[in-house]
């Protein structure tokens, strides 16, 4: 069974050779080929499995004709695809044809050029893809010239993936390079259009993972797709685009995919969310979830539908998650309250502070200082807080709470002394008014004065 | 029986004697109650010319105290204001009436500008009279526009922004104007001591001198009558009292609307500008602008194949020309007949600028 990625990539590699044949030879009967000499072959011998050895280098094929392209790219269908597809292809920006991959003299216009004795590789079989791609992906020196970053372990880590190592237990259905990255026109990863691009992971992985009949024999659940779509880290890639939140690999790595197991699920959130992990290291869940088996993070914040957290999660509250284990009554039961408590009281004070200097604000008071204190020092703090609630010891976490509703309750103060001097301002402000209005007056008369001793009132004339 | 009873003159007739008898106070009265303003249906918006005055005095006075603690630098514009209204006593006041007071005042200039239009009080030979009031408004937008980004608060840089982006339109010179104004491509440090130096000292020297040169042709030619008015001779109020008193009242009673409008809206400072961050949302230039940068979100990219924007910046100047000439091109004014065409330019003059002020804060976008 072909996957539905690969599916969508093209039919057995004997057909395409099969077709390629004939449809060259109609070409090269035409006349469109220079036939050259066979004696001056000196290329390896190679089948479909691929060789070890690395491509020499990026050929200059590329600027010479080059009869696959000449070729296929009269072809129709499959075997012109490629050819199409290489236009925006990263191998092909680099220089590489498709010689450097599938073997073969390009610089014969026949069909001798795809002769095994010209080293032509053909298309490699789905079990000898990962090996085909490692010939140049895992040899560092020869990566080095294109990119000396670009990381040459994929290969070495595929093999200790689920996929790599159900492929090498032949089972072909099985992701290999080209489900993810396709086989042509393949794109860097940083490019928005690549299957491989950070928002775009979720459905690449999906077309296998979320398809129940193509997974039913692995007997896996097929909803986490869906699942991450609705999850915090889902919301944040795919609806806001923030491509540093996780996609699958996150999480389950890429060319090493594998399912994180109970007791390393904290390490891989906590690459991240590094002081949650450090905190729910350091607490007394940790033991307590390592001997009864429990996958640490996912316990309470499940694993692909993580939700945005909330405070209802802690306390003893029904909803809470503590309560799942802890009865009320308990020790753990009475911390989680605690700490929930101290939570609330310190958001109260908070609320209160922004609700006063909300109103100063709106009153033409200048607070923005303190609006930023709460914005930028405070809060930060709360979030602290919530972090150390992983910690799991309510002392710690009712000091941190204690510090910050100290700042909290300085705001608090100059709102309140910002918000009555503003009411002041206010009720003063009568006294000049009616100062103004005396003035007013006192002109007012004496203006009638002047007017009726100079008899000027216009109004008399 | 009282000193004055008795005929003797008191501290404060003794002091008015001492200073008639250096300073001729007694004839400069004369000649107030001498002079008379026309009496008529339209006196009223006689009133406006001297309340831009007395704005304009509380603009200085509140001006020169805010120059006690601001700070034309980037590093310290924003604090400078915002130690002023949060720590001198009394600086939330200063400032918003500094502020409150150059609105009005804008607003005032054009109420009395569009009233001499309307009244014709341009027509000969008062055209220098005219000019010159134009030449002030031009000025007190000009302070206005340059006053506005020395808070440097966001709204106001990237307003400024757009402000001079404007500048840069106007055909020919726009660039050299823009980067006259900003002190290089961008509004920047540079920009704001530039600015300062406009709204504290170039523009203050000008306005004072087209000032008096306006209030002395005031003085010379007198306050126009309506074409069509009845020239009933001894019909009039005597400048003084009648007139002065009467704007000294007015003028108290807008220093009580600046009071409250201080205490109930004081000028809110915002956030301090960073050059690097994205504009707000919302932003637009001081109200008596938006008729331009409103007026420019309708027209389109290209007319004719010109620049669009560029158009309508020379149908402005044009417009703001036909005002300057309005007294020689309106020949029937001057034969004091009435001239129903420029009063229907003027009224679609107004329209449109109450139109796109409206637009500007009911559907910016």
């Amino acid at each position: 069974m072909t996957s539905p990625v690969d599916a969508e990539l093209g039919g057995t590699a004997r057909a395409r050779r099969t077709y390629a044949a004939l449809l060259c030879g109609v070409t090269l009967l035409l006349g469109s080929a220079t036939a050259r000499a066979m004696s001056a072959l000196d290329a390896p011998t190679a089948g479909t499995a691929p060789s070890m050895a690395p491509v020499a280098a990026p050929t200059a094929a590329a600027a010479r004709e080059d009869s696959c392209v000449t070729c296929h790219g009269t072809l129709a269908d499959r075997l012109g695809a490629p050819v199409a597809a290489m236009a925006q292809d990263v191998h092909a920006e680099k220089g590489l044809s498709c010689s450097d991959c599938h073997g073969g003299d390009p610089t014969v216009m026949d069909l001798t050029a795809m002769a095994p004795e010209r080293g032509f590789r053909g298309v490699p079989e789905r079990a000898h893809i990962p090996e085909f791609c490692g010939r140049c992906h895992a040899d560092e020196t020869y990566m080095r010239r294109f990119d000396p970053k670009l990381p040459t372990d994929q290969l070495q880590q595929y093999w200790t993936s689920v996929h790599g190592q159900r492929l090498r237990r032949g089972d072909h259905k099985v992701a290999t390079c080209v489900s993810c990255h396709a086989a042509h026109g393949i794109l860097r990863p940083d490019r928005a259009q690549s299957p491989v691009f950070a928002a775009n992971v979720p459905g690449t992985c999906g077309r296998c993972h979320a398809n129940p009949e193509y997974m039913a024999e692995y007997k896996i659940p097929t909803d986490q797709v869906e699942k991450y779509t609705h999850s915090v880290h889902g919301e944040m890639l795919l609806v806001r685009r923030d491509v540093s939140a996780p996609a699958c690999n996150g999480c389950h790595g890429n060319h090493g995919a594998f399912p994180p197991g109970a007791t390393s699920v904290a390490e891989v959130c906590g690459r991240c969310h590094v002081n949650n992990a450090a905190f729910f290291g350091k607490s007394a869940h940790k033991p307590a979830f390592v001997r009864l088996g429990l996958p640490e993070c996912a316990t309470c914040h499940s694993n692909h539908e993580i939700r945005r957290t909330s405070d209802e999660m802690l306390g003893g509250e029904e909803g809470a998650v503590c309560r799942r284990c802890h009865e009320p009554g308990s020790v753990g039961h009475t911390a989680a309250v605690r700490m929930r408590d101290a939570i609330e009281h310190l958001k109260r004070v908070m609320s209160d502070t922004e609700t006063m200097l909300t109103k100063a604000s709106a009153m033409g008071m200048e607070v923005s200082d303190e609006q930023y204190a709460l914005r930028e020092e405070i809060r930060p703090q709360l979030i602290k807080v919530r972090t150390e609630t992983h910690l799991g010891d309510p002392g710690r976490v009712a000091a941190e709470v204690d510090d910050a509703i100290k700042a909290a309750t300085a705001s608090q103060e100059t709102a309140q002394r910002t918000l009555a001097e503003a009411w002041a301002r206010r009720r003063n402000l009568v006294f000049p008014i009616a100062l103004i209005v005396i003035l007013m007056l006192l002109l007012y008369a004496k203006l009638r004065q002047l007017e009726r001793r100079t008899d000027s009132d216009p109004r008399r004339r | 029986m009282s000193s004055r009873d008795a005929g003797e003159p008191g501290l404060a007739g003794w002091l008015a004697a001492w200073l008639d008898e250096r300073l001729g106070i007694g004839e400069a009265v004369a000649f107030l109650r001498h002079k008379t303003v026309p009496l008529e249906g339209h006196t009223v918006w006689y009133y406006f010319g001297g309340v831009s005055l007395f704005l304009f005095g509380v603009q200085v006075a509140t001006g020169l105290l805010l120059l006690f603690y601001y700070k034309p630098t980037t590093d310290n514009a924003y604090e400078s204001v915002q130690f002023i209204v949060t720590q001198v006593p009394f600086g939330w006041l200063i400032r918003s009436l500094h502020s409150w007071s150059a609105n009005l005042m804008v607003f005032a200039t054009f109420v009395h500008m569009f009233s001499v239009y309307f009244l014709k009080a341009y027509r000969p030979p008062r055209e220098l009279t005219w000019l010159t009031g134009i030449a002030l408004l031009a000025l007190t937008m000009t302070f206005g526009f340059s006053g506005y980004l020395l808070p440097w608060n966001s709204l106001a840089f990237f307003a400024t922004k757009v402000g001079t982006d404007i500048a840069a339109l106007v055909p020919l010179v726009g660039p050299v104007i823009a980067r006259l104004l900003r002190g290089g491509d961008q509004v920047s440090g540079a920009t704001l001591t530039r600015f300062f130096g406009f709204h504290v000292a170039m523009l203050p020297a000008a306005f004072t001198g087209v000032l008096v040169v306006h209030l002395l042709l005031i003085q010379r030619q007198g306050m126009s009558r309506a074409i069509g008015a009845r020239d009933e001779p001894g019909r009039g109020m005597p400048f003084y009292p009648g007139f002065i008193l009467r704007d000294a009242i007015l003028w108290l009673g807008v220093l009580g609307l600046l009071l409250t409008l201080c205490t109930f809206a004081p000028w809110e400072l915002g956030e301090k500008a960073d050059p690097f961050a994205s504009a707000p949302a919302f932003i637009r230039p001081e109200w008596y602008f938006t008729f331009l940068s409103q007026s420019l979100k309708y027209v389109p990219g290209k007319i004719f194949g010109i620049d669009g924007d560029a158009v309508a910046i020379c149908v402005f100047m044009i417009g703001g020309a036909f005002l300057v000439l309005a007294p020689f091109l309106d020949r029937r004014a001057a034969r004091g007949e009435p001239s129903p065409l420029f009063t229907a330019i003027g009224i679609a003059i107004v329209l449109f600028m109450v139109t796109m002020v409206t637009l500007a804060y009911v559907k910016p976008y």
